[in-house]
Parts: C-alpha cells; sequence; structure tokens
C-alpha cells in the first residue's frame, strides 16, 4: 500500500480545503445521479456510471465558473476524456478502488501532459512523467465512500495516497470572497430623456 | 475670404494641436505648405488670426483635416499639467506632444457625441497622498468610494474607470516608450498602448494612470515620486493590503500563480507588494525578480488573465446611426477631420458616403440610338 502523503506540501495549490470543495461535489453529483436510478426501468451499472461521470464532470465545470483556482483542461485527443486543473495542475477522476486504477486512466493526454511540463518546469518538481489522479470509491449502495487523491510516478507505481475529508471547504470560501464583477459602464442617447418626457407629456394629457 | 465666410478667426490651438499630433515641427511644416516658420509660429501663437485661404486649405491638406477645423472654438486643450505619462524616462517631449494632441482632438469628438449621448458623469474622488501610508488609504477610500470594498479583486477594472466617467481607449501612437497615459480634465481618458499584449501589465497600467487622476490633479507628473507614488496607488487599490496579507501565504510559485489567478495582477506586481508590505524580505524579492527575469517572465508572463476590451467608447460608437440619429459620417463632418484623421484618432472608420443613385447620372447615349 502507498504511504500516506500530504499533497499541499508537494503541490502548493492542492489546499486542503480545495480538494474537499471537488470530493464534496463528485460526493454530491453521485449521490443525486444514485437517487435516479431505476433498475426496474432498466438501468443498470453501465448506465449508472455514464450518467454519473457526465453529471460529474458538469458540476465541475459548473463550479470553474465560481472558483478562480478551478480550471478545465482542453483535451483535443478525446472530447470525453475529462481534466480538470486544481492550482494549475492537472488532475483527472476515475470511478474505482484508488489503488487499482483502470488502465485507461494511466496515460496523460496532450492536454495534461502539457499542462503538466509547464507546471513541473515553474514549480521546479522533477517528477516529470507523474501524474494525479482522483479515486471515486463506492459502497454497497453506490453512495461515495471515499474520494483519494493519489499520486503515480512515470512507472505508472501509487506513490502518495490521500483520502480527502468532505466538509473542510467552509473556511476557503469565506477565505476568499468573490471577486467584483462591475456591468458594463452605460452610454445612451440624450433622445431617450425627450422621449421618455414626450411620453409622460403625451400620457398626462391623454388623461387629461 | 472663405474665412471671412465663416465669420470666425484662425484658432492657434487647433494648428499646434493638428501639427503636432502629426509630429511634425514648426519648421517641417512650413516646408511642407511653401510657407516660412515664423508664419507658423505666428498662426499658432494667436498674432495672426487671418492667415490666406489657400494656406489654411494646404495646412488641411498636409495635416488631414478639413479648413473649417482651424476655425471652430477650442474649448478642452490637454494641457501639459493635466496629463500623465507612464513612460520611459527618455520619451522624447515631441512624442509626448503627439500624445497630449491626439488626446485633444479625442476630445473634440467626445464633446460632439456628449449633444447626442449620455455618458456616465464623472466621479472621481480626490485623495492628496505622498507618504506610503496616504497612498494605501487613497486606494482604501478609492475602493470604498466606487463600493468595491477592501477584500475582493476587481474582476474589471477598466470599468470602474468608465463608471466613474473616463474615457479608456487602446488607442494611441504606436510606441514602445509610452505605456500609458492619462488626463484630469473636463474630459478624463486613459490611453493604453495596444502593443502592450500582456493583460496583466495593462490592469496595472489602469490602475496607475487611476492613482495619477486621483492624486494627483493639477500637479506635474513625470518624476521619479509621482510615479512611485501612482505605482504603489496601483498596488494598494488591486491587491489591498489586508486582504493580499490575508491570502499571501509563502512565495512558492504555484502560490503566486494561484493569487494572480485569482487578482488579475502579474506575479511581479504580486512579488513586489509582498515586499512592500514586509511579508517577505528584501533577499527573498531579489532572489524573486532574479527567477522572473530569468524566466523571461518580464517580457510576458504565463496565465495572463483574459483581455479586458475598454467598452464605453466602442458602445458609443456602435450606437450612432442606430440609437442615435447622428452617424459616423456626419460626426467625421461635424469635427471637420478627413475620415482616415478620423480613423486615427478614434480607431472608428468612417463609411464612405453612399453612391450616387443611378437615376442621377447621366447615361452615355447608345450609340444604337432608342
Amino acid at each position: 500500500m502507498a504511504k500516506p502523503f500530504e499533497p499541499w506540501l508537494k503541490y502548493p495549490p492542492f489546499l486542503k480545503e480545495r480538494l474537499s470543495i471537488i470530493a464534496g461535489i463528485i460526493k454530491t453529483a453521485r449521490e443525486n445521479t444514485v437517487l435516479l436510478h431505476d433498475p426496474d426501468s432498466g438501468d443498470n451499472g453501465w448506465s449508472l456510471g455514464c450518467r454519473a461521470y457526465v453529471r460529474i464532470c458538469f458540476a465541475i465545470r459548473t463550479a470553474a465558473e465560481k472558483f478562480e483556482w478551478l480550471t478545465i483542461v482542453p483535451d483535443l485527443d478525446k472530447a470525453l476524456r475529462f481534466v480538470f486543473a486544481i492550482g494549475g495542475i492537472p488532475v483527472r477522476f476515475f470511478h474505482g478502488d484508488a489503488e487499482d486504477p483502470p488502465s485507461r486512466y494511466l496515460y496523460a493526454g496532450q492536454g495534461e501532459q502539457g499542462l503538466l511540463d509547464l507546471v513541473f518546469e515553474m514549480e521546479g518538481i522533477e517528477i516529470r512523467d507523474g501524474i494525479l489522479r482522483l479515486a471515486v470509491e463506492t459502497d454497497e449502495t453506490r453512495q461515495v465512500s471515499a474520494v483519494k487523491l493519489i499520486e503515480m510516478d512515470g512507472d505508472r507505481s501509487i506513490t502518495g495516497e490521500y483520502e480527502i475529508p468532505f466538509g473542510a471547504m467552509d473556511g476557503a470560501i469565506s477565505m476568499q470572497p468573490r471577486g467584483v464583477s462591475l456591468p458594463p459602464a452605460s452610454v445612451g442617447p440624450l433622445e431617450e430623456k425627450k422621449e421618455s418626457a414626450d411620453t409622460t407629456a403625451n400620457a398626462k394629457r391623454n388623461a387629461g | 475670404m472663405q474665412n471671412a465666410m465663416r465669420g470666425e478667426l484662425f484658432i492657434g490651438d487647433r494648428l499646434q494641436t493638428a501639427r503636432e499630433f502629426r509630429g511634425l515641427t514648426q519648421s517641417k511644416l512650413a516646408e511642407k505648405v511653401i510657407a516660412s516658420p515664423a508664419m507658423i509660429s505666428l498662426l499658432e501663437s494667436g498674432a495672426k488670426r487671418e492667415p490666406p485661404p489657400d494656406l489654411v486649405d494646404a495646412i488641411g491638406t498636409v495635416l488631414g483635416f478639413h479648413p473649417d477645423f482651424f476655425y471652430d472654438p477650442l474649448d478642452d486643450l490637454f494641457k501639459e499639467d493635466e496629463c500623465s505619462f507612464r513612460h520611459r524616462r527618455s520619451t522624447p517631449a515631441r512624442l509626448k506632444g503627439q500624445i497630449r494632441a491626439h488626446g485633444t482632438l479625442l476630445g473634440i469628438v467626445i464633446s460632439k457625441l456628449r449633444l447626442h449621448m449620455k455618458f456616465p458623469a464623472l466621479n472621481l474622488p480626490k485623495f492628496a497622498a505622498t507618504t506610503n501610508e496616504e497612498i494605501e488609504v487613497a486606494a482604501e477610500r478609492s475602493r470604498m468610494h466606487w463600493e468595491l470594498g477592501l477584500d475582493a479583486p476587481i474582476l474589471q477594472v477598466g470599468r470602474v474607470l468608465e463608471h466613474a466617467g473616463v474615457i479608456v481607449l487602446p488607442h494611441f501612437p504606436q510606441t514602445t516608450k509610452v505605456d500609458a497615459f492619462s488626463r484630469q480634465g473636463q474630459t478624463a481618458v486613459i490611453f493604453l498602448n495596444q502593443g502592450v499584449k500582456s493583460t496583466s501589465r495593462w490592469i496595472f497600467d489602469i490602475g496607475h494612470e487611476c492613482g495619477h487622476l486621483i492624486m494627483h490633479a493639477g500637479m506635474e507628473t513625470g518624476t521619479p515620486e509621482t510615479e512611485d507614488a501612482a505605482n504603489r496607488y496601483a498596488s494598494a487599490f488591486l491587491l489591498p493590503r489586508r486582504a493580499f496579507v490575508r491570502e499571501f501565504r509563502s512565495m512558492s510559485w504555484g502560490h503566486l500563480f494561484d493569487l494572480k489567478r485569482r487578482w488579475l495582477v502579474s506575479v511581479a506586481a504580486i512579488v513586489r507588494r509582498a515586499y512592500d508590505l514586509g511579508l517577505i524580505t528584501a533577499v527573498q524579492y531579489r532572489r524573486a525578480y532574479q527567477y522572473i527575469s530569468f524566466k523571461g517572465w518580464t517580457k510576458g508572463e504565463p496565465y495572463e488573465p483574459s483581455f479586458q476590451q475598454p467598452e464605453l467608447l466602442e458602445t458609443a460608437f456602435k450606437s450612432l446611426g442606430s440609437k442615435v440619429s447622428l452617424t459616423t459620417q456626419v460626426l467625421c463632418d461635424e469635427v471637420h477631420f478627413t475620415p482616415e484623421t478620423f480613423k486615427q484618432v478614434t480607431g472608428v472608420v468612417v463609411p464612405p458616403p453612399p453612391a450616387a443613385r443611378k437615376a442621377e447620372v447621366l447615361s452615355f447615349p447608345n450609340s444604337e440610338g432608342d
């Protein structure tokens, strides 16, 4: 078994609060999908898996509009391959046991690799061939039992594993108020005022 | 006489503005219009108010203005003491004059637009500040004045200024010697250099010019003291100390780029802010700058925010001919610019006049007769 590690020490953007937010998003999306699961109408494990996957992707995409540190990494190789980045460091998620990631999740696509190279180069971290994955583990009720961050080296051996706590996100949100967004300043025709004054005058005349 | 028909006297300031806009000296203009430099000097100083019409026509042709341009009153000349430049110390005075003249011409266009359109009212607070503490407070009071709070990034800093009635324009003569320019007066403007490709630098430039508008109205700028003060103001305005101290954790590059993504300010400015607020030592600051330089980030940093195009003037121009009856063509005629000059001043293309209708054109007699 890989030894536990504290990801933020090696990957500073991987703050506990951020990881917890992502884990919470995954858990909630999965829970909501399980509620819709209806074997009597023909749903099976495959349909649940597909539905949960796309719903989790959607939830993360939506969250990326809210959190500045969360971005979606475009992957031109495969449209369905979903990669996102926490503070610029790319990561993917899969459903299954953390210690037995599916083979199709062991490769870094072009978008992920490009970002890994850039971030690793900037951070001065030497593991250039490593990857990071989130394992979404479920129990017999099909609900999420744990979300674990795993770090793999170039040989895809697991070199670090961290079980993300749920519910550690409150502090992160209150610590970072959202940016102030203003609508565009308005510039309009002067006639508008005149027209509206005319309209009011006409209305008064008509009323009179 | 043409000027007698106009019933006005020649306005020397208009000639000087047009000449400086073209970057010409009095002698060079005199040479181009076959006149003496003394004549140009007399016209500009106002000592000679009724020049021969053919000379005015020649001047207009050379400078790109209709002769009537030189007879309209000029109410809003961009004066030297109203203008601030974010520039290199080696910037020649002629280039600054050229940019000021550009501002004056833009002011003429905006004055005409104001007759047809309602722009946001000028809402710039004034705070005298010289010490670092006074500048910090001025930046905080500016944020409070505009209801921006002290805890969060400003996602569109250009819009803050546009709401305050400042015209922000990404347009002035292509030069690497001036990053930005601002003017406090009847028409308040910030010109940004469209040659600067870094959005985070643009954002800082807007903050810097905002500092001049807020703190240095009526003062001579361009000195090391006023430039340092405007830089400090930009830092304090974009990265308020209370929030920055709370969010700054370490000199890890990952964390610094996180802060950049959130606050839309360059890593170089973030490192400087950390140093100014005593969060890092002088050695850490120097080491960080050495690394920034080594990585080539002084010329362009990774993770630049998405580009924020100034919108106010663009919206006004887009309304011409649709929301307001005034068209670009009529506006160009009213300010007496040639279409080419209008484009150079505003960045907006004046469409050619509609072609003469066929019915108005006499057809060439058909040889086969009818």
